[in-house]
């Protein structure tokens, strides 16, 4: 919805920075809706590169004055915010934002003080009416819960997606949830998803599987005496 | 493992005393009658809850691995735990009767008919590379298809169109397909048992003494003379046990 503010939650190699840019090319390219990118992590010529990988082309979009790129340091934007974000959302009038990450923000920020600035920049982004999807690097834990609620921010945000690494088979899986919605009904399954060549594709949930947001998860019962009678029988 | 250990050897002696109880009955002519047709209809629901979800999960194996066997075992649970369903809905609309007795022996019959091909099968090295779409489609095939003959059944059975199977003691009819599916069931159970002592997978054993109280309990309906006696609630007995031995099997680690 228009205005909201969504946090996308996950630690690292989740796909976070990937879902957050295919959300901005996509408002462009399907919704003709313009994007400002805020970045803390990487330079421009990284993100141009890797975005590249997926057949997206910033630098296109960003001189088709769709798209801005912007690479800063968390105190500026927390000191400057104004004078940061009000130039670039007066020049190509953006409908999305993605700030990646809010975690950096932690660094420059004492514990008592974070919430109350990142509701100020929450509370800014709405006010410019801006959808913005901000991205939180949540530390991998085997915890039904997430440290989210632990930065006290969860409240402050419309909709949080999990995105979560688990282990299935020897192999490591990616699980994508959506922990909360605000004023809407959605879809509370652990759906699988991958990071392809062109973005990030989600796939079905882990039906055969429980506890998987702990990130050990266990075939169910049926699954494991299903595995079971192929045992017996066809062996 | 041990092939046998406590718990093994004591789940063979339910269907010890069942043999016991139904031969004691008959030889010390004990024909006491306790109509009770809800409890009966109450074990027949639980027979089908079972097979149920045996049917879910061999379904489910079934689509994992495409084993002709384990669908052939899948339909003949649905069949089982269909007629056992009827079955109970019958003894508490209509009492213990020919029509119970007709629906309960036919679809004994087919589900040991399943089960028979399915061990040959088995036994023949049988198996399937089909993809997974092909092998939903037979799945679907297979369940429809169920359901359907049993629903033929009882509309026959209802409107007398079926053979008398018991009245109120087993026909000559009745008493054939009794003894077939005894002998099915033996087999079968037999047959599990011999794979469990080669594959030390406990699933086998439990399903094969759940087959072989199914076995024992259509001996002993062989024998019957008097409804509601304690002969038919030893028989009864030992086809509510199968469930308990299908449960078992089902929840095994090995």
């Amino acid at each position: 919805m228009q205005g909201d503010a969504v946090m996308v939650a996950g630690s690292t190699g989740t796909g976070k920075t990937t879902l957050a840019l295919q959300h901005l090319v996509n408002g462009i390219t399907q919704y003709n809706e313009r994007g400002l990118y805020v970045t803390f992590e990487q330079l421009p010529d990284q993100i141009y590169r890797d975005a590249k990988s997926f057949g997206w082309d910033l630098r296109k979009l960003e001189q088709e004055n769709k798209l801005r790129v912007i690479c800063t340091s968390p105190d500026l934007l927390l000191e400057t915010q104004e004078n940061l974000l009000d130039e670039p959302i007066k020049e190509i009038q953006p409908s999305r934002i993605v700030i990646d990450s809010l975690s950096h923000l932690e660094m420059y920020v004492e514990e008592k003080n974070l919430r109350k600035e990142l509701y100020r920049l929450v509370m800014y982004l709405k006010t410019k009416r801006l959808s913005s999807l901000l991205v939180w690097e949540s530390p991998q834990t085997n915890r039904t819960s997430f440290s989210v609620s632990e930065g006290g921010v969860s409240f402050l945000v419309d909709c949080i997606i999990l995105l979560k690494l688990v282990e299935i088979a020897s192999s490591v899986k990616k699980a994508i949830v959506i922990v909360k919605m605000r004023g809407s009904d959605h879809d509370k399954s652990l759906r699988e998803y991958e990071i392809t060549s062109s973005g990030v594709k989600i796939s079905s949930p882990f039906s055969e599987y429980e506890g998987v947001i702990t990130g050990s998860p266990r075939r169910t019962f049926t699954e494991k005496a299903a595995k079971r009678w192929a045992k017996a029988f066809t062996e | 493992m041990p092939v046998l250990d406590l718990r093994k050897m004591l789940g063979i002696f339910p269907l010890l005393v069942i043999i016991v109880i139904s031969v004691t009955t008959n030889v010390f002519d004990l024909h006491a009658v306790f109509r009770l047709p809800q409890v009966a209809a109450g074990g027949y629901f639980f027979i089908a809850l079972v097979l149920f979800l045996t049917t879910y999960i061999s379904a489910k194996s079934y689509l994992g691995s495409g084993s002709p066997t384990i669908l052939l075992l899948s339909s003949g649970a649905l069949t089982y735990g269909l007629t056992s369903l009827i079955t109970g809905l019958l003894l508490i609309f209509m009492g213990a009767g020919n029509a119970s007795a007709t629906i309960f022996l036919t679809g004994i019959l087919f589900a040991s008919i399943l089960n028979l091909q399915g061990i040959i099968l088995l036994s023949l090295g049988v198996s399937s590379e089909l993809e997974l779409k092909r092998r939903k489609i037979i799945l679907a095939a297979n369940y429809l298809f169920v359901p359907i003959l049993m629903v033929l059944l009882t509309l026959a059975t209802l409107q007398g169109v079926t053979p008398t199977f018991a009245a109120p003691a087993n026909t000559l009819l009745g008493s054939w397909v009794i003894v077939i599916n005894a002998t099915i069931f033996t087999v079968c159970s037999v047959t599990f048992m011999w794979r469990y002592f080669k594959l030390r997978t406990d699933l086998l054993y439990w399903y094969s003494l759940g087959l072989g109280l199914v076995a024992i309990g259509s001996f002993a309906v062989l024998t019957l003379t008097t409804p509601d006696d304690l002969h038919h609630w030893a028989a009864r007995s030992a086809y509510y046990l199968s469930g308990v031995y299908f449960i078992v099997a089902n929840l095994t680690t090995s």
